[in-house]
């Protein structure tokens, strides 16, 4: 009896997953260009070439296209990047294409981190740095909790909820006794996500979280499509599962650390964007990962244009993200229910 | 280079105290179908999963060869021998080619990627199970028997020259079932050892060089399968009556005994 | 002090006129002499910035919570008669305030990283974050330097500190038996203000006792049966909220709170800007407590003091109708 097939035949000569892949890749670059142009502040696109390549500009708009809006733009950027790769290698991990990096608690470890950063009256590099190590001591004591229990699939998504709650019930203690006029409104403004403070000082340790976690993630993208096998047959075929998983998540966990203590708790662009660069070049890491990249690039830049030009005021990107991102994947969920799993 | 791979008093236990292998002994030969049977539970997918090293038993040992199966690195092990289980379910759609690139796994470094070599000796292992025309079609576009073969070619793919299947024959209907056995059969001809477990007797008597009878963990008979599997032995590890048909050809066959005329 | 003082040196040696003033979030910021763009990104910045500079001077502004009434916004116009156009929303953008050419900004604690991405456009900002009395005069005179207008600062002190004078002088001596207890809430029934808040620093002033003395933290909610071990005698309605004084009154599950017993259940007025929030004119909210908590033994001109302020700091005369708003009455 055949199944009723589905999905177009592919072989392994990748002419077009490559070229999609580039492309996706490459995306990112001429959006970053074009956002230069954009702003509350009208700037024609001479005075943003002489920003840039030198020429006659007054200070304000040199000042504002270099210290202002390229930094913004090219952390908005790494965000995107390290959100929808961490993303997409936790849905590797969990085998399960509805999961995001929050899953293990991250994003509340680093509001933790950032909220009590703030109590105690630090600077934004203190709370950048504080929000970095709540993430990852979020997803470390998930995973110690998830091994501690056999360290399946299963027990590891459980353990990871129970932290996620754990440490957003101590974030709405600290917010409980916080400051009423200074640490309460930073730290409510913080958790709804924003770049808006971003400087180049911020970029760089950004930057350097982006390289190593997607450099290593690519580096284990064959293996990680492995990962995707059952247990069983993963260790069969003579890998170091338990190993190689940890060292996902731990990357996976530093992407999303750094991103998040840049622009606080962005939701759904690590579930939706993988989602869509699978369906646009298959599940093989080597193609997934790059294209994840540059289209997670792509859409939060997109977004945070959105965020800090639409209005006088900044909008929140989690708000924009939420009110994209949640129709969207209420669509792909019944998709997947329709198809009966749909997505294999 | 190892002719046989070995469970020498094999035991394990899932709960502590609660034994659901108990001190087996099974040896299978390059060139040896072994066909391992019994009733649900009574252990045989944990011997497998004892004999490829994905599990430890917590008595006895597995030997390949003279040496320990568990003093391998997981890497060597996935060169010696080949697991199919039962169950595969992949949560993305890889195509039929990439699913058996994965069987090279054990010959590709920890950062790298399969070469064109291992493309070559992936295809040509899809080519052993006849299914070389369905290269580039997803797994979830396929057929019961289609997607057990594939992973059969998977198997073949890691190179090992011992092979253990999870109930290959289940699920499939009688032609596809002997499309499978007989594919099997023709690859321990050429070397290859197998141990397959089954719930169909007829497949050991039709294909199987050995049967090894399991009950309740432990191993109830052994031997060619016409002479181990009697009727009485059967009926002790499956707990109801069978009969024996033999038309005088070929091997003969095993039918549940029920009590109308 | 060193880095300031050859700053100050620098500048002067420079010809320009420029001031340095020290925020009140601590920061060491130079503005320029006569600005004349300001923006105040901070509801409770803007009535500081209209009592010290003239209309013209604003181009933006946050107008927090102006009541949508026609006599507010009649007041309003003749203080600043294009007020609408500039009002602001919460979080304004860097950007926006670059394209609006504004030369200096003023903004709470809270916009610390607003500040940071301004300066980098060269824009300076200063912060003021009011919380105490002492707090409220030291933002006055901290604007009143920033903007060049130190002595009407002082002026504008001086008169602030009188009033609050005389309503301590009134109620200080008051003994305890005669100070009430009072409940402040906030947007919704059940919201109480803390003891850490400027609101419980209103209610002691104006002579009473705040029930949420020992509560830490923000706005809080709290349960029925917490209302009902507090017993408040009085109970003040910020004029923000969505409560009314009926809706407590009618309500069964209050009926045995004492402040409802005795109808003592009373909502803030507002005509431009709330009393309960740190800003000068919340004496006015102060004394208005005052009168309620002690009522016939409060010796002050409610409605000439009220008259005066306006006067003195928003150089608004009030007609009869709008001061009658502005009372509550």
């Amino acid at each position: 009896m055949r199944a009723k097939g589905k999905g177009a035949e592919r072989t392994s000569w990748p002419l077009r997953r490559a070229g999609i892949t580039l492309l996706l890749g490459l995306l990112p670059l001429p959006l970053i260009l074009g956002s230069l142009l954009l702003g509350r502040k009208g700037l024609s696109p001479s005075e943003v070439w002489a920003s840039l390549f030198g020429g006659e500009v007054s200070e304000t708009a040199r000042a504002l296209v270099l210290r202002v809006r390229l930094p913004r733009i090219l952390a908005a950027s790494l965000v995107g990047v390290n959100l929808a790769v961490s993303g997409a290698a936790f849905q590797g991990i969990f085998r399960n294409p509805l999961v995001e990096s929050r899953i293990l608690g991250v994003s509340s470890g680093a509001a933790l981190g950032a909220a009590l950063a703030m109590v105690l009256r630090s600077g934004p590099a203190g709370v950048q740095t504080c929000a970095f190590l709540g993430g990852l001591l979020a997803a470390g004591l998930a995973i110690l909790l998830g091994s501690a229990f056999g360290g399946g699939i299963l027990v590891l998504v459980l353990s990871g909820v129970l932290v996620s709650s754990f440490f957003s019930s101590l974030v709405s203690l600290v917010k409980y006794f916080a400051d009423p006029y200074v640490q309460l409104p930073g730290i409510t403004f913080w958790l709804m996500g924003g770049i808006s403070s971003v400087l180049w000082r911020d970029v760089m340790p950004l930057a350097v979280a982006s390289s190593l976690g997607v450099v290593g993630l690519f580096l284990l993208r064959w293996r990680l499509n492995l990962l995707t096998l059952s247990e069983a047959e993963a260790q069969a075929l003579g890998l170091p599962v338990r190993r190689l998983r940890f060292f996902v998540i731990a990357l996976g966990t530093l992407l999303t650390a750094a991103a998040v203590s840049v622009s606080g708790v962005v939701g759904w662009i690590g579930l939706i964007v993988p989602h869509a660069a699978r369906a646009l070049v298959g599940p093989d890491h080597l193609f997934l990962i790059p294209a994840s990249a540059g289209l997670g690039a792509a859409i939060l830049l997109l977004f945070d244009n959105i965020a800090r030009t639409a209005l006088p005021t900044e909008i929140p990107l989690d708000i924009l993200t939420g009110l994209i991102g949640v129709p969207v994947f209420f669509l792909l969920f019944m998709r997947q229910i329709r198809k009966g799993g749909g997505w294999r | 280079m190892a002719m046989k791979l070995v469970a020498r008093g094999v035991s394990y236990a899932y709960v502590p105290g609660q034994l659901v292998l108990h001190g087996v002994d099974l040896t299978v030969e390059r060139g040896d179908l072994v066909f391992l049977l019994g009733a649900n539970g009574s252990g045989k997918t944990t011997l497998l999963e004892c004999l490829c090293g994905i599990r430890s038993p917590i008595e006895g040992e597995v030997l390949l060869g003279e040496q320990r199966l568990s003093a391998l690195p997981p890497r060597e092990r996935a060169k010696w021998v080949a697991y199919v289980p039962q169950f595969a379910e992949t949560a993305f759609a890889y195509t039929v080619e990439e699913m058996v690139l994965f069987g090279r796994a054990p010959h590709v470094g920890p950062f790298g990627q399969p070469s064109r070599a291992d493309l070559e000796k992936a295809l040509h292992a899809l080519d052993l199970v006849g299914l070389d025309g369905l290269r580039g079609r997803p797994m979830n576009a396929l057929s019961g028997g289609e997607k057990r073969l594939v992973l059969i070619a998977r198997a073949l793919a890691q190179e090992a020259p011992f092979l253990l299947l999870d109930e290959p024959d289940a699920h499939l209907d009688p032609a596809n079932q002997h499309r499978v056995l007989s594919v099997i059969r023709a690859l321990v001809k050429e070397g290859l050892g197998v141990v397959a477990t089954t719930h169909n007797p007829n497949s050991a008597l039709l294909y199987g060089d050995e049967a090894v009878l399991l009950r309740a963990g432990k191993v109830l008979a052994r031997g060619q399968p016409s002479c181990a599997l009697t009727a009485e032995a059967l009926a002790e590890a499956y707990g109801i009556p069978f009969r024996v048909l033999w038309d005088g050809q070929g091997p003969p066959a095993v039918l549940p005994r029920t009590d109308s005329p | 002090m060193r880095k300031a003082l050859i700053a100050v040196l620098a500048f002067v040696a420079l010809g320009s006129a420029q001031v340095l003033v020290v925020d009140q979030a601590g920061r060491e910021v130079l503005i320029p002499s006569q600005p004349q763009r300001i923006a105040s990104a901070f509801g409770v910045a803007t009535p500081y910035l209209y009592a010290l500079v003239p209309p013209e001077a604003i181009v933006a502004a946050r107008y927090l919570g102006l009541p949508d009434h026609p006599l507010s916004r009649a007041v309003m116009a003749r203080i600043d008669p294009n007020y609408a156009g500039k009002a602001l929303g919460a979080e304004i953008t860097a950007e926006e305030l670059v394209a609006r050419n504004v030369d200096l900004v003023f903004a709470g604690l809270k916009h610390l990283d607003l500040a940071r991405v301004l300066s980098e456009v060269g824009i300076p900002s200063v912060l003021i974050g009011p919380e105490t009395f002492e707090a409220v005069k030291g933002a006055t005179l901290l604007i009143g330097r920033a903007l060049g207008q130190e002595e009407r600062a002082q002026v504008l002190v001086k008169f602030y500190e009188d009033i609050l004078s005389r309503i301590a002088q009134a109620t200080s001596s008051l003994p305890p038996e005669k100070r009430p207890k009072v409940l402040v809430l906030g947007t919704s029934a059940l919201r109480v203000a803390s003891g850490a808040m400027y609101q419980s620093r209103m209610v002691e002033l104006a002579g009473g006792v705040p029930v949420t003395a020992g509560l830490p933290g923000y706005w809080q909610n709290v349960n029925i049966e917490q209302i009902l071990i507090w017993n408040p005698d009085v109970i003040v309605i910020v004029p923000y909220s969505q409560v009314q004084p009926a809706d407590l009154l009618a309500d069964p599950l209050w009926a045995a709170v004492e402040a409802v017993k005795t109808g003592r259940v009373y909502k803030m007025p507002q005509l431009l800007f709330a009393w309960d929030t740190p800003i000068p004119e919340s004496v006015l909210g102060i004394l208005w407590m005052a009168e309620l908590f002690h009522p016939g033994e409060i010796e002050l001109d409610f409605a000439e003091l009220a008259r005066a302020f306006y006067r003195e700091f928003y150089r608004c005369e009030l007609k009869e109708k709008e001061l009658n708003a502005l009372l509550g009455r």
